[in-house]
């Protein structure tokens, strides 16, 4: 790893940097838990594996566009200082409950909306339970918000920098965020292939495609539990 | 008459130069009576992740070991700063430290430094061994 962080510090090539810092956050341990969750959610959809790799690339899409918000925001001239201030201090907060519900609307413990069917967001949940794209694209653009101590020193303090210098541009949180997206498509698209031409075998796809479900929902829920606890000085 | 109107201006010009640095003379060479003093500071967030613990740790070792004696006259000093704290507020606004940061402020020569080297102590965290040694050699460089 140490040859990643060499290709993250070098700022004659900016691009590489940038890529080599996506990768350095995506595995480090506060957005790892939400990239697990990620992986989870989109290697469900193991009838389809293609169905998975472009969930996987919406996924990073949605990383690269709340990536690139922020960047164009700083690059216009908003203080880096409060607006890294608001994002750092508030990320476990809020995406703690958010997980948590999530997790609970995958195990289909609680339904948003409340009733029988009809409703916008009873729909909105359907959507995201059932189908993997939109929700792929929202927990992207959810999960890049979320910093943690170190992944907002790598962004805010690394890549936007790098982002507002002469040689920078907006083009580097884009890269930046294929970085961060990268592990999540990777194992996501191994899972789902391999989960299909596992349970193709044993003839249960629609089976294991239930026991994948409940596992992305038990690994949101883990996830969502995992940040509340850091937030509240538990870890 | 028109080169005549610029010499004129650029004698003025070069008198009010002449006048400014004689003006600044003093300053430069007045001897600075505060010795040089490097202030350590580490900023954090009210929750801290295992990798902000850690760079705090490796500093206070590498302060601790290689430095003891500038500790204990005062030369060099280790601050930790929680920025979510009221009091704080403008110390982490001067800095720009919006969370997890690690600054030498250095006072040399009656003149104030700050040298970031957040992103470094981040790249380094996880090597002990280099962490303390390039930061002692950082240390060494600015003394």
């Amino acid at each position: 790893m140490d040859w990643l962080r060499d290709i993250a510090m070098a700022r004659e090539t900016p691009a590489l940097a940038a890529f080599a810092l996506g990768v350095l956050t995506a595995v480090s341990p506060c957005p790892l838990a939400t990239n697990i969750s990620a992986t989870a959610y989109i290697a469900r959809e193991l009838k389809y594996p293609r169905a998975a790799l472009v969930s996987g690339l919406l996924y990073t899409l949605g990383r690269a566009l709340s990536y690139t918000l922020l960047g164009a925001i700083l690059y216009w001239g908003a203080s880096k200082f409060h607006v890294a201030r608001f994002f750092q201090s508030k990320g476990e907060l809020f995406l703690g409950p958010i997980l948590v519900l999530l997790g609970l609307v995958l195990l289909n413990v609680i339904k948003i909306g409340g009733g029988t069917g009809g409703g916008f967001l009873n729909k909105l949940t359907d959507r995201f339970k059932d189908r993997g794209h939109l929700g792929a694209l929202v927990l992207g653009m959810l999960f890049a918000l979320a910093f943690c101590p170190y992944s907002g020193a790598l962004f805010f303090g690394s890549l936007i920098p790098m982002t507002l210098a002469p040689n920078g541009g907006l083009h580097l949180p884009v890269i930046f965020a294929i970085g961060t997206g990268l592990p999540v498509l990777l194992f996501a698209g191994v899972m789902a292939y391999s989960a299909n031409q596992l349970s193709r075998v044993f003839n249960a796809v629609t089976r294991v495609e239930k026991v994948m479900r409940v596992v992305a929902g038990v690994v949101f829920l883990l996830t969502g539990l995992y940040y509340i606890g850091i937030f509240a000085g538990v870890f | 008459m028109k080169h005549l109107l610029h010499l004129s201006v650029l004698a003025i010009g070069l008198l009010f130069t002449a006048c400014g640095s004689d003006a600044q003379q003093p300053a430069k060479s007045t001897p600075s009576s505060v010795a040089t003093r490097i202030d350590v500071i580490e900023f954090h967030s009210e929750h801290r992740c295992a990798t902000c613990i850690n760079i705090e740790a490796m500093t206070r070792e590498a302060l601790n070991t290689g430095f003891a004696a500038q500790m204990k006259d005062g030369t060099i000093t280790f601050r930790l700063v929680n920025v979510e704290e009221e009091a704080n507020a403008k110390i982490a606004e001067e800095f720009g430290a919006y969370g997890t940061a690690l600054f030498l402020h250095v006072h040399k020569n009656g003149k104030d430094e700050k040298i970031d080297l957040t992103e470094w102590a981040f790249m380094k965290a996880n090597d002990a061994a280099t962490f303390k040694a390039e930061l002692t050699q950082k240390l060494r460089a600015t003394l």
